[in-house]
């Protein structure tokens, strides 16, 4: 049985352990390839192929912001090897090319096919994107910066700001009962 | 086992053990602060970072399927983390009843104008104010100007602070001493009257002596050399927050036989609830990611027709978007790609966060696991989808009013997958030990002394019977200010 079909019948609900139960399926279903097991250049290019899928910035392809899918502080490195090899068998099935070698609308239908299918795959994609766009959001990897794409400056943008300005208030006001407010 | 010995052991550092160790040293008492968390110097030990290795280090969460608690273990607290905002309880809170029985569920004796002079001491010591607009966010004005456009009511509120820049990081800490922490106020006036600090300890459990003096004897463990040590008191102040304060009698519970079975119950979320829209294009636009979180505009408009209110913030990156999944509310709207970019970035410059606290019933429990730490339970599922959807709906209305269009804001957890089932996830979370007139009803009684253990009190939020629909820090200030001359009552 093809590891995606597997994934795909694994009936695991969706309610925040889920991934925990993809550690038996990695045993079902043989070892993932080795490339995938480390951190090799062809695993961090499908990383990368991915961060640029679920956020289309030419800012995201900095190593750094994947680093957060083997950082084991986060938990999401026991899976990581799985969820890049789902990746690459993914796009090998609907393309009969890997990960890294088709387009970007390739990439997100290999993406939504896996997110439509449901169960393990999709919790693996929804796991690994989620902390992407955290990482890259928030400016984790570079607190001084924090991510312009997004109008966030981090520490340099400290006083930086739009300036206020005293709200021109009309009214009519609805009275207050004096119990209610300060 | 080494012993210490002193007049008053107050356990926690937050909002309501550091007004009480201060008060009570400044009365000539001997007091032993514990804190299980590490001690902070908000000049060195603060950063500006929305890196998780960080805030992690102090923030701390227990979840179940409908109920999230967030809160700090550090010294000083939840103080350290808050955003400032310093509001009165309204009076319509303290005259909420039990659904089961009608009766109310604050302590007879105990409501708003008896807890207003309390409350100005609270302000006086935390300095809270209202400040100058040109002080606050530009999302506080928009907010303003888009209630008042609406036909609602904007109020300011007080911020406690001395000399804010606006730097936008209050959630992980103001590195500048402006905000009026309790690492600022209470704890350095406590030290300076000669209080003792202890840091980096867990108080595992409470028991009695046969001591007719030192009536009381903590057992603790020090986090760093993993040693256990005792404290003897003659009183002891429970300090520790729900979460803390709870776990803390319920491991006591062998040794403290009489404690109410309330313990660990009637956990309350302040009803939280979170929305995010966008403004209209022709709307002034706003800046998510500057200036002081809290906008200090607060609409008290549906108090009566629903028992909330409502109020906006500045969230930074991390917290909005580890939190919950935002798309645009159309089917097929997907939470990555370009679309979903596109919507990232207009949040920055037209998105506006609601968030609504209000009166819901506390069904949440706390009890201990095997390893005696604590886990929540969620209580009626009913209560929180119901709540959740009504108060959803009101901000979705809110919005539309306001000619905003509402976003689709779906929680998520830890592993970024949805909830299956409704979610609460609060930081100003009451009720594990609340106040109440008898121990069948709660826990302490009005003046926070444990039924049936005299010289044992409690000084936080666990105490308060209710959510309270505003911020709480405040409260459980004035609370614990109240609450003063009846443990000086007692050693006396």
């Amino acid at each position: 049985m093809k590891r995606r079909t597997l994934l795909k019948s694994a009936a695991v609900s969706i309610g925040g352990y889920a991934l925990q139960a993809c550690l038996p399926i990695k045993y079902v279903t043989g070892s993932v390839p080795k490339s995938f097991k480390t951190r090799t250049a062809l695993a961090e290019e499908t990383a990368l192929r991915f961060a640029v899928t679920v956020i289309p910035s030419e800012s995201i392809l900095d190593p750094r912001h994947v680093d957060v899918l083997w950082d084991p502080f986060y938990g999401f490195d026991r899976y990581n090897p799985l969820f890049l090899d789902l990746l690459h068998t993914t796009s090998d099935d609907l393309f009969g090319c890997p990960f890294t070698q088709i387009t970007h609308a390739q990439r997100e239908r290999v993406m939504q096919s896996i997110l439509d299918d449901g169960g393990i795959g999709a919790d693996l994609v929804n796991g690994a994107l989620v902390a992407i766009q955290c990482s890259f959001y928030a400016g984790i990897t570079d607190a001084d910066t924090g991510c312009p794409t997004i109008g966030f400056y981090g520490r340099s943008g400290v006083g930086q700001g739009e300036p206020s300005f005293v709200p021109d208030l009309r009214g009519p006001r609805a009275p207050i009962a004096q119990t209610h407010a300060n | 086992m080494k012993t210490l010995t002193t007049d008053v052991l107050v356990i926690g550092s937050g909002f309501g053990g550091s007004v009480v160790a201060r008060r009570l040293q400044e009365e000539g008492h001997q007091v032993t602060l514990i804190e299980k968390g590490p001690r902070i110097d908000p000049y060195t030990d603060f950063q500006q970072t929305q890196d998780p290795k960080y805030l992690l280090k102090y923030i701390h969460n227990i979840s179940s399927d409908h109920l999230g608690l967030t809160y700090a273990e550090a010294l000083g607290g939840g103080s350290g983390f808050y955003e400032m905002a310093s509001i009165r309880t309204p009076s319509a809170v303290f005259e909420q009843v039990d659904s089961e029985n009608g009766n109310r569920l604050w302590p007879h004796g105990i409501d708003r104008t008896i807890l207003d002079p309390y409350y100005d001491k609270a302000e006086e010591a935390v300095n809270a104010t209202i400040v100058d607009w040109d002080r606050l966010p530009r999302s506080a004005a928009v907010f303003a100007q888009m209630l008042d456009r609406a036909g609602y009511t904007p109020t300011r509120i007080k911020h406690a602070e001395r000399g804010c820049i606006g730097s936008g990081y209050c959630i992980s800490g103001c590195i500048y001493g402006a905000k009026q922490s309790m690492l600022v106020t209470h704890l350095p006036a406590a030290e300076e009257a000669g209080a003792q600090i202890l840091t980096d300890v867990d108080v595992r459990y409470i028991r009695l002596t046969h001591s007719l003096d030192h009536r009381y004897e903590a057992v603790c463990r020090d986090r760093v050399s993993q040693d256990l040590f005792r404290v003897r008191a003659k009183a002891v102040t429970l300090g520790a927050g729900v979460v803390g304060s709870a776990a803390i009698l319920l491991r006591s519970r062998a040794h403290l036989p009489e404690l109410s079975q309330h313990v660990g119950r009637n956990v309350t979320t302040n009803g939280m609830v979170q929305g995010l829209g966008l403004l209209p294009d022709d709307a002034p636009v706003i800046d998510m990611y500057a200036g002081r979180s809290h906008s200090g505009v607060i609409c008290y408009d549906h108090m009566d027709s629903h028992g909330v209110t409502i109020s906006s913030c500045n969230t930074l990156p991390l917290y909005m978007y580890s939190a919950a999944r935002i798309t645009h509310d159309r089917d097929g709207a997907k939470h990555w790609g370009q679309e979903h970019l596109q919507l990232v970035k207009k949040i920055q410059t037209h998105g506006l966060v609601l968030y609504s606290l209000g009166m819901m019933p506390g069904v949440g429990m706390i009890r201990i696991n095997g390893r005696g730490e604590p886990v929540v339970e969620s209580g009626n599922d009913d209560e929180y989808t119901h709540y959740h959807d009504r108060v959803s709906k009101l901000l979705r209305d809110v919005y539309r009013r306001m000619n905003c269009t509402p976003l689709r804001v779906e929680r998520i957890n830890a592993e970024g997958q949805l909830y299956s089932r409704t979610h609460i996830s609060t930081t100003h979370m009451t009720g594990s030990c609340r106040m109440a007139d008898s121990r069948d009803a709660g826990v302490c009684d009005k003046n926070g002394q444990v039924f049936r253990y005299d010289g044992l009190f409690v000084a936080d939020a666990s105490a308060l019977p209710t959510s309270l629909a505003v911020n709480p820090s405040l409260t459980i200030m004035a609370n614990a200010e109240r609450i003063v001359p009846s443990i000086l009552e007692y050693l006396s």
